[in-house]
């Protein structure tokens, strides 16, 4: 009833002007009465008397009345908080702490939960997301890193004019690097080509100009831009005017014909800057002179299931097959697999597993921190036993009693969320400083509605976690005894007793947990660093220059251009040696192709990698067996190659392999002999073991220096990009990093999971040790009686130190097992995320059990020590 | 002195103040007179209960108050019965007929 409820409102907002009502209309009654009595001949002083005997006690009708308002129960509430709060700064220790402690937990919770809101619970910002997918050609037995995702030009073309569950299928090409009329780094911008239904699908129109014109999108097209916002910014000053604008790229001209949103990011926000048609010749198949490979995108008919999508793809499949097989083999490309999944998986599926591990993670520093904050409750609600018995004694009921716990716990919750907030947006803060590699979207990381909704939903739960405690024991409150008892000894039951103990017990698990989790991140970490890459990194730096095919389209031109940059670099003082290779050690550029080995049928894939004569001597990477590149090899038709010890081990066993051939670049491709092997070196990411390569002599038009210093590698940056200006004034030099950088970025995802994880149970190991001094001191001052008697009665202080370090290590020990346990179960989930140990790596889990033993113990050995310090005397005088 | 009168059974102060503002809008000290001449001093009524009943009942919208001003010049809270309290007090009367009917009848009989 709506003037029920207005009435109560009033009776809760405006309550000063309703109690004044109150005593009002009271007041106006007495009058009267009394003016009836006077009038009846009574004396003012008698009627005055007799009205107020009649009326009643006055402050018992004002209560009646107040109960009528119907709003006591929010009245008691606040009279519930504030009391509470005054508790609160009775205690600033208590308070402090458990704020504290709970704002470790709230806000470790919000900063992960932020980035997990952002980065997996968003939808992506293309007009309707969900239904945009990603398609991929399967090929099996190849590194997941190198061909992954890429679909043959054919394949796109039979699906795209085939299928009948998509709107419009679309594709765009791997980044590659173009000239933007410039000479150093900054102008080397990642382009991508897309198809001209690339930006309808993902339903994005440029801020200015216009997209692609189907007409734009074919062999031969018309030389046409877009710009993506930001290097429209940067570049050309927001310049209005541009669209319609020549721009030089790679030394020939483009007209810009549009600039994207400033919101528009595609993949992510590390994507391309420049857009070109992709023009794929519209009827390209499998034979045709040549094709390229691309990724592809497409939009779902309404309604239609990835599941029925990936069958129609594969009869289409079946059916373009039966009319022009591929020159695959089913070994290389398995056509009757196609993989389909959502663009949302596609970007994200890999950093849900992390992100889902990390919240796991936070959320038992949460329960860690309820657990301590529960225990404080625990001692203090103890030590206020007397306060609660008194309050039960005037009539406060069992409920009253705790609702007031009740609100106390809530009122520290909340203090701990408000803190928590803060320590979050801290969180946020340090985990963009981070900038983990591995994760996409971070700069949409932020404070939002859902977040807070987060918050106050995790203050609740830890509000009611650790207020449920105390209730818990002050409800087995016995009045008359706690009344009778006297002085600060408590008479807590072992209810209690047991609950502090299992806090314990509990807490122990959860760090143990927690520390094998980081136990194990770090030791990959670790054996991650201390791995060996097969050559020497030190005093190495590295440039890439790519020639621009526009200006050099014709291989003869590469040779010349890279000797004479060679020859330079190699006169510069402090170089000791310089080489060129196709893809830097380290990066996952190396090509994978296919190639055939004599004397074993069928074709292979093997790591393909160009270089120049000097390339083992600069890395130092050893010969193991014939002979190292010559400069008469470079460019030659001689055709000698150089394999690695594991190409050498897998194709020949034991067998010396120089002198054996083998043929690369398909069966048009020319037997070239082995001349020499050497020590397998990582040319792959760390994480990835060496796979067979083939080293062959020459040059290619991307290229990446490799120069061996005598000293600090990075001081030589400008010199080296200087000599190769020399050889042509517009050519950019790129990447330019130390081979120590390298290192430092290819492990940079690892260390970032180590640290963050490292992080979390470092807060765990210190709520765990706060929480066993807390129920170990606790149960020192309960037992300073006992130990009093015992003390006087002879026991030394080793014998006191042992009592108490015995139920310590008793408890630490059931946590230990609990956790190990635990950690057993948990810790294949981080599988993913690990090198070079297992998730049951026997050390780790000894290790971690150690240290966490260790720090129980010692939280246990303070108040033990304490303990000894009891004087007898005034032990047993306190009773 | 004892006190021969008889206590007011649970609920029926309600359907008194409803009964006795039915007639005009009064102020709490004039509806405990007229309930207490009426009923000549045979109920006992503490004039205190009177206002937490008054409070409850507006709040459930069967009376409204005003503040105006009394016969010899007082400030007094005038409560008037509403739309719904009149068909409140309707109800209350036919149900407190019927049950008193009833219970006459039970003890009629066992008289006989």
């Amino acid at each position: 009833m709506v003037s029920d409820l207005l009435y109560r409102l009033r009776a809760l907002f405006r309550r000063n002007s309703v109690e004044a009502e109150l005593d009002d209309e009271l007041r106006a009654h007495l009058e009267h009465q009394v003016e009836k009595y006077v009038q009846s001949g009574m004396s003012p002083e008698k009627a005055e008397r007799r009205a107020r005997l009649e009326f009643g006690g006055l402050d018992q009708v004002k209560e009646e009345c107040r109960d009528s308002w119907g709003v006591r129960i929010i009245t008691e509430f606040g009279q519930d908080v504030r009391y509470g709060l005054r508790q609160f700064r009775r205690n600033p220790g208590f308070t402090a702490v458990a704020v504290i402690t709970l704002a470790l937990g709230i806000g470790a919770n919000t900063a992960v939960f932020s980035v997990v809101r952002a980065v997996l619970l968003s939808r992506l910002p293309y007009s309707d997301p969900d239904r945009l997918v990603c398609i991929t050609d399967v090929f099996p037995g190849v590194l997941p890193s190198s061909l992954d995702n890429l679909v043959a030009d054919p394949d796109y073309l039979h699906w795209r004019d085939q299928n009948q569950v998509f709107q419009s299928v679309a594709a765009y090409g791997q980044l590659r690097g173009l000239n933007l009329g410039g000479k150093d780094e900054l102008d080397r911008i990642d382009a991508t080509e897309v198809t001209w239904d690339f930006f309808p699908m993902l339903g994005i129109r440029p801020a200015l100009g216009r997209s692609f014109l189907p007409e734009e999108d074919r062999p031969g097209g018309p030389p046409v831009v877009i710009l993506s916002h930001a290097l429209w910014q940067r570049r050309f000053r927001s310049d209005p005017k541009l669209v319609g604008k020549m721009i030089t790229l790679n030394e020939k001209g483009y007209t810009v014909i549009g600039i994207m949103p400033e919101s528009f990011h595609f993949p992510a926000d590390w994507g391309p800057e420049l857009f070109v048609p992709l023009g794929i010749a519209p009827n390209l198949n499998w034979d045709s002179p040549s094709f390229s490979a691309v990724y592809v995108i497409a939009r779902l008919k309404p309604g239609v299931k990835l599941s029925r999508a990936m069958s129609d793809l594969v009869t289409i499949n079946r059916r373009s097959d039966k009319a022009l097989p591929s020159p695959f083999s089913p070994q290389m490309h398995d056509k009757s697999r196609v993989g389909v999944v959502t663009l949302h998986e596609h970007l994200l599926g890999d950093v849900r597993p992390l992100l889902l591990i990390l919240l796991g993670a936070v959320g038992f520093v949460l329960l860690l921190a309820c657990a301590n904050v529960a225990n404080l409750q625990l001692a203090r609600a103890a030590t206020r036993e007397k306060e609660f018995a008194v309050r039960a004694a005037i009539g406060a009921g069992r409920w009253r009693l705790a609702r007031q716990l009740l609100v106390e716990s809530f009122a520290l919750a909340a203090l701990g969320g408000a803190a928590g907030l803060i320590l979050g947006a801290g969180g946020v803060a340090l985990f963009r400083h981070l900038r983990p590699p591995n994760i996409p979207g971070l700069t949409t990381v932020g404070l939002d509605r859902w977040v807070f909704a987060f918050i106050a939903a995790i203050t609740a739960f830890a509000g009611v976690a650790f207020g449920l405690a105390p209730v818990f024991v002050a409800s087995g409150l016995n009045l008359d005894e706690t009344l009778k008892e006297s002085g600060q000894r408590t008479t807590t039951g072992g209810a209690a007793q047991r609950l502090r103990a299992l806090l314990m017990v509990s807490e122990v698990a959860l760090a143990l947990i927690l520390l094998t989790g980081a136990g194990l991140l770090v030791r990959s970490f670790v054996r991650l660093t201390s791995v060996d890459p097969g050559f020497d990194p030190q005093h190495l730096l590295t440039e890439r220059v790519m020639l621009p095919l526009e200006k050099y389209p014709n291989p003869a031109q590469w040779t010349p251009f890279f000797q004479s940059v060679l020859d330079r670099v190699a006169g510069l003082p402090g170089v000791e040696s310089v080489a060129a290779a196709e893809s830097p050690p380290l990066t996952n550029d190396c090509i994978q192709a296919g190639g055939e080995v004599e004397g074993r049928p069928g074709w292979q894939y093997i790591g393909d990698c160009i270089i120049s004569p000097s390339y083992f001597h600069t890395l130092r990477i050893p010969l193991i067996s014939g002979r190292d590149f010559t400069p008469d090899d470079a460019g030659s038709a001689s055709g000698a190659v150089i394999v690695n010890e594991i190409f050498a081990r897998r194709f020949f066993g034991n067998k010396d392999p120089v002198g054996r051939r083998i043929r690369l670049g398909g069966p048009q491709g020319n037997w070239c002999s082995i001349v020499g092997v050497v020590r397998s070196a990582r040319h792959l990411p760390l994480t990835t073991e060496p796979s067979a390569e083939v080293f062959t002599c020459g040059v290619f038009w991307s290229m990446t220096l490799i120069v061996r210093t005598t000293s600090d590698p990075a001081s030589l940056a400008a010199a080296v990009r200087s000599k190769v200006q020399e050889v042509d004034p517009n050519q950019p030099v790129y990447d330019v990093a130390t081979m120590e950088q390298r290192f430092s970025q290819a492990v940079a995802p690892q260390r970032f999971n180590a640290l963050v994880m490292a992080i979390f149970a470092g807060m765990a190991v210190i709520l765990a040790g706060v929480g066993v001094y807390g129920v170990m001191a606790y149960s020192v001052t309960r037992r300073t009686h006992e130990i009093g008697i015992r003390r006087a009665l002879g026991a030394q202080r080793q014998d006191v130190i042992g009592l108490v370090l015995r139920r310590g290590a008793a408890l630490v020990l059931v946590g230990i097992t609990l956790g190990l346990a635990g950690a057993l179960a948990l810790t294949r989930f981080l599988s993913n995320l690990l090198y070079g140990v297992t998730f049951r790596d026997p050390l780790t889990f000894v290790a971690v059990s150690l240290i966490l033993t260790g720090v129980a113990l010692m939280a246990s050995y303070i108040p033990a020590l304490r303990a000894t310090k009891v004087d007898p005397m005034v032990a047993l005088r306190h009773e | 002195m004892a006190d021969k009168r008889i206590d007011l059974p649970q609920g029926t102060l309600d359907l008194l103040i409803l009964k006795t503002l039915a007639l005009e809008p009064q102020h709490g000290w004039a509806i405990s007179d007229r309930i207490e001449q009426i009923s000549k001093d045979v109920l006992s009524i503490k004039q205190g209960s009177l206002y937490p009943a008054l409070h409850r009942i507006e709040r459930r919208g069967w009376i409204k108050a005003k503040w105006g001003t009394s016969g010899n010049n007082r400030r007094a809270k005038y409560y008037e019965l509403t739309k719904s309290g009149r068909k409140q007090l309707e109800a209350e009367e036919s149900t407190w007929r019927k049950l008193t009917a009833a219970v006459g009848q039970i003890l009629e009989t066992a008289q006989g």
